[in-house]
């Protein structure tokens, strides 16, 4: 069954082609979630009630990019987690960042042990990274650099002009370029920013 | 693009570097940061280090989904249960809203329509000079309407004989409040405390809906009120569109 009439029958209330649209984009929504909040267990409670107000929403859907939407409604959901915890700081043990588990069946097959290791390691330095850029700019930074998606793409999830867009990445990017520098003793030597390439 | 600005050549194409390299600057700007790259070591390091970030970027590994996102029966329904009742809120506050704004706007119409009686004075008088005298004469404020009372309490002016600087005025029925007030003056002549309400100097009061200050408080609250539900009933539906 494709997308289009997934969407159609759960605009008619059908939850298990709704939940067929889930499996499809849990990951997406989840990996986002993740890199926007720092945390697995926020990151999971974004993605379930942003599936849970797509699934309330879902008849005021008008076409256009199901992922895109979805996106919009997780990047939200993410930036309601924030505000919380900007209102409630907690220095709790809970709170504390924990490795998260990276998802082995998307390696690269003909990746060796090591280099999953090593890219482990980046994907680590990155989150830091992402940490210390405005929530604004890191949505975007993530939606373009980490999702790859277009500039128009992510005008339409986050609600903001091409030009927004532009001037935004431009210094989220710069940002996360001068960590990558100040903090190249961090990264396996593969992944250190030089003139030669990266 | 606007590269004829006034901002250095430097500013100008680092501001576009980023898009450059994700292959999303327009021709004009490509050419112009092409030819500037070639000449501009500075900017050359910029160009590679900002598609260096973009390429590591990429390549950060996926997270595992720790759990199942798919909904259960039970989970939309709960949901679906909550959404009827913050529905129903809603409802409940906007019928509050509505109300609140109806009493505002009967409260400012009867304040408008019984125009309460204050008569300000420059300087305190005695409320028995201030009452005694008929309407029109000098001992009332220039420039002042006379109050509802003082109509009231002042017989009608054909009934008052013509008044002169020479001659007393002339020996009336005393009021309630006339004669409340010459109460006061006896009391406090006498030395001991007038007991009963006494009259603000320049404050002639009769009926409570007279008080200007009374008027003002309650159509303060009541629009203090009315801006706050309005704030909470746009915040929830703001709050309700992002959601979804």
């Amino acid at each position: 069954m494709d997308e289009k009439e997934l969407i159609t029958q759960s605009q008619e209330g059908d939850l298990q082609a709704f939940n067929q649209l889930v499996l499809t984009y849990q990951s997406t929504l989840y990996n986002v979630a993740y890199r926007i909040l720092g945390d697995g267990d926020a990151a999971a409670d974004a993605t379930q009630n942003a599936f849970l107000s797509a699934y309330r929403a879902i008849g005021r859907f008008r076409g256009g990019s199901f992922k895109a939407w979805l996106l919009r409604i997780v990047t939200n959901a993410c930036y309601d987690q924030l505000r919380v915890k900007q209102r409630r700081p907690t220095d709790s043990l809970d709170d504390m960042a924990v490795e998260p588990e990276y998802d082995a069946n998307l390696a690269d097959d003909a990746e060796s042990p090591e280099a999953y290791v090593l890219r482990q390691e980046l994907g680590a330095v990155i989150q830091q990274g992402l940490g210390v850029l405005p929530s604004d700019q890191k949505v975007i930074l993530i939606l373009s650099d980490i999702e790859g998606m277009s500039y128009q793409e992510i005008a339409h999830v986050v609600g903001i002009s091409l030009g927004t867009v532009k001037s935004r990445l431009s210094r989220a990017r710069a940002k996360m370029r001068d960590y990558l520098v100040q903090n190249g003793e961090l990264l396996p030597a593969l992944y250190r920013l030089h003139d030669g390439g990266g | 693009m606007g590269f004829r600005s006034k901002k250095g050549i430097h500013t100008t194409v680092r501001e576009n570097l980023s898009a450059y390299v994700d292959r999303e600057a327009d021709a004009e700007a490509v050419a112009l940061i092409e030819s500037h790259l070639a000449a501009c070591d500075a900017c050359a390091w910029e160009e590679k280090t900002l598609e260096q970030t973009r390429r590591l970027m990429g390549q950060a590994p996926r997270v595992a989904v720790p759990r199942s996102f798919v909904l259960r029966r039970a989970d939309v329904e709960a949901v679906s249960k909550a959404g009827h009742s913050l529905a129903r809120r809603t409802l409940y506050l906007r019928g509050v809203t509505a109300l609140v704004g109806v009493l505002l706007f009967a409260v400012v119409a009867g304040d408008v329509w019984l125009k309460p009686a204050t008569v300000a004075s420059p300087a305190p008088e005695p409320p028995l000079m201030l009452l005694g005298a008929p309407q029109g004469t000098e001992s009332l404020a220039e420039g002042t309407a006379p109050s509802r009372l003082a109509v009231e309490a002042t017989p009608p002016p054909a009934e008052v004989a013509p008044l002169s600087a020479a001659e007393p005025a002339p020996a009336e029925t005393p009021t309630d409040i006339e004669a409340d007030a010459l109460e006061w003056g006896k009391t406090t002549a006498l030395g001991g405390g007038y007991q009963g309400a006494v009259p603000e100097p320049g404050e002639v009061r009769a009926h409570w809906w007279e008080s200007a200050n009374l008027w003002r408080a309650v159509e303060g609250v009541l629009g203090l009120l009315f801006v706050v539900l309005l704030a909470v009933i746009i915040g929830g539906a703001r709050r309700v569109r992002r959601g979804a």
